[in-house]
């Protein structure tokens, strides 16, 4: 029996020149940019965010955080796209499939007063990939930020007594989650992870031993999951190793049978 | 007369000028005006002797307008037999010297008894339509026509003589250095003047004709030095080296390079992902201030087609870089001699500079290719037109020159680079790429008109090509390069022109900065393990070259002789499993015919020693040796693992694969130099 083809690879393009660019998929910031005359740009794989019918949402700003009345608009550039890719194959900016297409809308040029940030949005859809609506659009919102930053330190405490298997089974959503993504079993998802956080995470002594007041919690995906981090970067990072080299891992919570754990 | 050492008012000044500017008028007033200055004018405002009529002039005007010297009227003043005064010429007074307290009656003119002694010198050659004339001067110097027609390397100076105490005499002695005494005999009057026409010649080296060698310049800036006697004073000619020289120059475009293949082939040319790639360009134009403009126009061409960034138009090579260097390297003597010179020495240093280029192709070669390498690279040198004449020319006064007219529209360098690289220690595949693209242009245009002009000048050139980096990654994972990574070319120097012992001179260096990032990217599967951020520098900075031109060298890159590639492509061949090449004889009862190991390397060395440009130095030999080897396998495993067919190995042999590793293994320095002519 032949094998089913592999879900596509989804991933979202942008490039800016001479702006700052923050975008969102389906209420889920996935990439924040500032470039000033050199472009600057990102395209993460977005498949563990898609809804079927995804939203786009692209706020523009302008290079200079001072520049209140946006007055360099006309030097900003902002060009990306939603591309599908063959799983296993290469990924470029200008390579795959375009699904969408996104610019500046010429409503946001011909407006006479910018106040930014200037926001506007796409739409596509992704019926070829697996959608993560249930975690992402219908599940219930959750209003508690006191208890995402209690879960914040609670991982924080994991990651200090160097607890792979805890950590792992507080990411099992995100793990569920990529296995249905990229069409890989679950299995190896959670051994190649457990494998990570042993001999490279670990080791290198993520830096924990902050207080409590340092942890911030940002709904996303309309208040279904918490973005948390701590002051000046993800939740979890290692020290610098040798090399200058880190390690970081972003912590997105959702509610799971009540109870908060790892969903991207 | 001594001034008060107070200014004049504006319409006092003017009277003064004017009357300064009718005495001047009068030669026999010159040399009073001289003594004048001698004695009045401080000695650190002039720095020869004696001052020229021009400089006579000047110094009395600035003196005149500071009130250190005033005009007067008094003819006591000036009692001096030679001078005529304006007063003679019934100037009125009033006029020249402003308002006078007391006006006087003018006494009515006297003729100048006293006898005069006067001379002057005058050149064969016309300033304004007017011969160029020395009042009373005891130095001189000339510089021949050299223009191919009779008497080039002659001068004749005349000196016309005025002595009212003694008779003339029959004959002026001129002795040049060194050589017999020769009698310059008058040849009648002029007015009161006897003149005497003295022939002088350039008597020193005039056959070197290559301007990198020090002898030429010996010869160039040499006189022929003239002492003329029995006249009222004695007098010296300086005779310069006669001719001029004009060297046209630029090279022809070079090949681009290619090799490799794209981790994704539908990636565009030319696009940074997303954007189209920076061109930099950093033009220098510099219109030296103090010099006329040149009188050549020359063209800047950069070296290769470009896409335009919104419309993606391509422009081709200009024509001016069609043209082949044999025509474009030109060096031109005044007397219209054919110059043969040495082109190669001439050209040398821009193919070690071509060549050192090899070493950016190298250095992205030597990254451990894991998901691919490809280059694409265009590298051009000195397109445009540098046009450069030098020689020596008269001044109005009694001196010469170093004249020198240069004309520079050149790209001196172009670079069009798109390279890709595999990036190490990452679970999932990846390359780096960079695309470097810009130009350095210099334009340049003058003629020193003047011994008073700069001598040397010296132009800062200098321009940084930063490149970009961006990634191809595996679909699902990600890489984002943070800043802007490092890569690009960069030259500082600087062009000198009329330096010493070279009419114009490019120095510099080249480096390229090789590549360094730091990324962000995925851990884990797919990235379910976060991100790490880390610095990669896969290519190390260089500096290419220095550049140092134009100096006299030799192109000789490092050359292995034939039989050295034989031994190394036959090491190749019998690494592990001999390559085996079967010429089958057609029969069941016949054993096939097999190919002797020396054989099918010696058939292969052929190939690769008949090319001229392959780089032959022995890494490159023993990389294509591999690469054969590998080909050979490949051949081999159709059938039986070493077994070829002699019609394919044959087939390969002429075949477009090892053509195109012959063809990626080029020097080129070697092919700048062949396409030039010079190998």
């Amino acid at each position: 029996m032949k094998r089913p083809e592999p879900h596509p690879i989804y991933h979202l393009d942008l490039q800016i020149e001479h702006c700052r660019a923050r975008v969102s998929l389906n209420g889920l910031p996935i990439i924040r940019l500032a470039a000033g005359e050199d472009p600057r740009g990102f395209m993460p794989p977005i498949n563990p965010y898609l809804v079927g019918r995804n939203e786009v949402f692209v706020e523009l700003m302008p290079e200079s955080p001072e520049d209140e009345k946006f007055e360099t608009f006309g030097l900003a550039r902002l060009h990306g796209s939603v591309r599908r890719f063959k799983k296993g194959g290469p990924a470029s900016p200008t390579g795959g499939v375009e699904i969408l297409e996104i610019e500046i809308p010429d409503w946001i040029a011909e407006q006479e007063e910018k106040t930014p940030p200037l926001g506007f949005s796409f739409e596509f859809d992704s019926d070829d990939a697996t959608s993560f609506a249930p975690e992402l659009v219908d599940a219930p919102r959750d209003r508690d930020r006191e208890a995402a930053i209690d879960y914040g330190m609670r991982l924080c405490g994991i990651v200090s007594e160097g607890d792979v298997d805890r950590l792992v089974k507080e990411m099992e959503p995100k793990i569920e989650a990529y296995a249905k993504a990229f069409d890989e079993p679950t299995l190896a998802f959670r051994n190649d992870l457990s494998e990570y956080l042993r001999t490279e995470f670990f080791p290198l002594q993520p830096q924990v031993d902050f207080p409590r007041t340092q942890v911030r919690a940002q709904p996303v995906c309309g208040g279904r999951l918490w973005h948390i981090t701590r002051d000046g970067g993800p939740l979890l990072q290692t020290k610098p190793d040798a090399e200058d080299s880190t390690r970081e891992i972003e912590i997105y919570a959702g509610r799971y049978e009540g109870r908060l754990r790892i969903a991207r | 007369m001594p001034g008060h050492g107070h200014s004049l008012s504006a319409a006092k000044l003017f009277d003064q000028l004017r009357a300064l500017r009718l005495l001047a008028a009068e030669p026999h007033n010159l040399h009073q005006l001289q003594q004048l200055v001698l004695q009045h004018v401080p000695r650190d405002a002039y720095a020869w002797t004696p001052p020229t009529p021009h400089d006579i002039v000047r110094l009395l005007v600035e003196g005149i307008a500071r009130g250190d010297l005033y005009l007067y009227r008094q003819r006591e003043q000036f009692k001096q037999p030679a001078l005529v005064s304006p007063f003679d010429r019934g100037v009125p007074l009033k006029d020249l010297a402003g308002p006078d307290p007391e006006p006087e009656p003018q006494p009515p003119p006297e003729p100048p008894e006293e006898k005069i002694l006067d001379w002057n010198i005058q050149c064969k050659h016309m300033i304004d339509d007017d011969p160029r004339t020395l009042e009373r001067g005891t130095y001189i110097h000339v510089v021949p026509d050299g223009d191919g027609k009779a008497f080039d390397l002659k001068d004749v100076v005349q000196v016309l003589y005025r002595d009212d105490y003694k008779p003339p005499p029959g004959a002026l002695q001129a002795t040049p250095t060194g050589g017999a005494t020769v009698a310059a005999n008058s040849n009648g009057a002029d007015g009161a003047y006897t003149r005497y026409p003295v022939e002088v010649e350039y008597l020193g080296e005039k056959d070197y004709v290559n301007f990198l060698r020090p002898a030429y310049w010996q010869a160039f800036n040499s006189v022929t030095k003239y002492r003329i006697t029995e006249g009222p004073t004695p007098i010296t000619v300086d005779v310069h080296y006669p001719y001029h020289w004009k060297f046209t120059f630029s090279l022809p475009p070079m090949r681009s390079f290619s090799a490799g293949a794209k981790y994704d082939e539908k990636i565009e040319h030319n696009k940074a992902d997303g954007f189209s790639t920076k061109f930099h360009e950093a033009t220098v134009t510099e219109n030296v201030s103090s010099w006329s403009p040149s009188s050549f126009k020359g063209t800047a061409v950069r070296g290769w087609g470009s896409d335009d960034p919104k419309n993606g138009t391509v422009v081709e090579v200009g024509a001016v870089q069609r043209t082949r260097v044999v025509q474009a390297v030109k060096l031109e003597r005044s007397d219209g001699a054919e110059i043969a010179f040495d082109r190669a020495e001439m050209l040398a240093k821009f193919f070690w500079l071509a060549n050192s280029f090899n070493r950016v192709i190298d250095s992205l070669m030597d990254v451990v290719p894991k998901v691919g390498f490809y280059a694409d690279i265009n590298f051009q040198l000195m397109q445009g037109s540098l046009i450069v004449a030098w020689g020596w020319k008269e001044h109005t006064d009694h001196r010469a020159y170093r004249w020198v007219d240069v004309c520079i529209e050149m790209t001196i360098f172009s670079v069009k680079l798109e390279a890709g690289v595999g990036i190490s220690g990452l679970t999932f595949a990846a390359q780096v790429y960079v695309a470097v693209l810009g130009e350095l242009k210099v334009s340049i245009s003058g003629s020193r008109p003047s011994p008073e002009a700069e001598a040397t000048v010296k132009i800062p050139v200098e321009s940084s090509i930063k490149g970009q980096v961006g990634v191809r990654f595996e679909a699902g994972y990600l890489v984002q390069i943070e800043g802007h990574g490092e890569t690009g070319l960069q030259y500082n120097g600087d062009v000198s022109i009329n330096d010493a012992n070279r009419p114009i001179s490019l120095n510099g260096q080249i480096q390229w900065l090789g590549l360094v990032f730091r990324a962000k990217v995925s851990v884990g599967l797919f990235g379910l393990g976060g991100t790490k951020t880390k610095q990669w520098q896969p290519i190390q900075a260089q500096t290419l070259t220095q550049v140092q031109w134009p100096e006299p060298e030799k192109y000789n890159p490092p050359f292995i002789p034939r039989s050295r590639i034989e031994q190394i492509l036959e090491a190749a061949l019998t690494r592990g499993l001999n390559i085996r090449v079967f010429r089958p004889s057609g029969s069941m009862f016949k054993s096939d015919y097999k190919w002797p190991i020396k054989d099918i390397a010696s058939r292969l060395t052929d190939k690769l020693d008949a090319s001229p440009t392959m780089r032959r130095d022995r890494k490159t030999i023993e990389a294509m040796a591999h690469g054969i080897r590998e080909d050979l396998d490949e051949i081999g495993a159709r059938w039986f693992r070493d077994w070829i067919s002699e019609d394919d190995f044959l087939a390969y042999v002429d075949g477009a694969k090892l053509a195109k590793r012959i063809d990626e293994a080029r020097d080129l320095g070697r092919e700048l130099a062949l396409q030039s002519g010079c190998a």
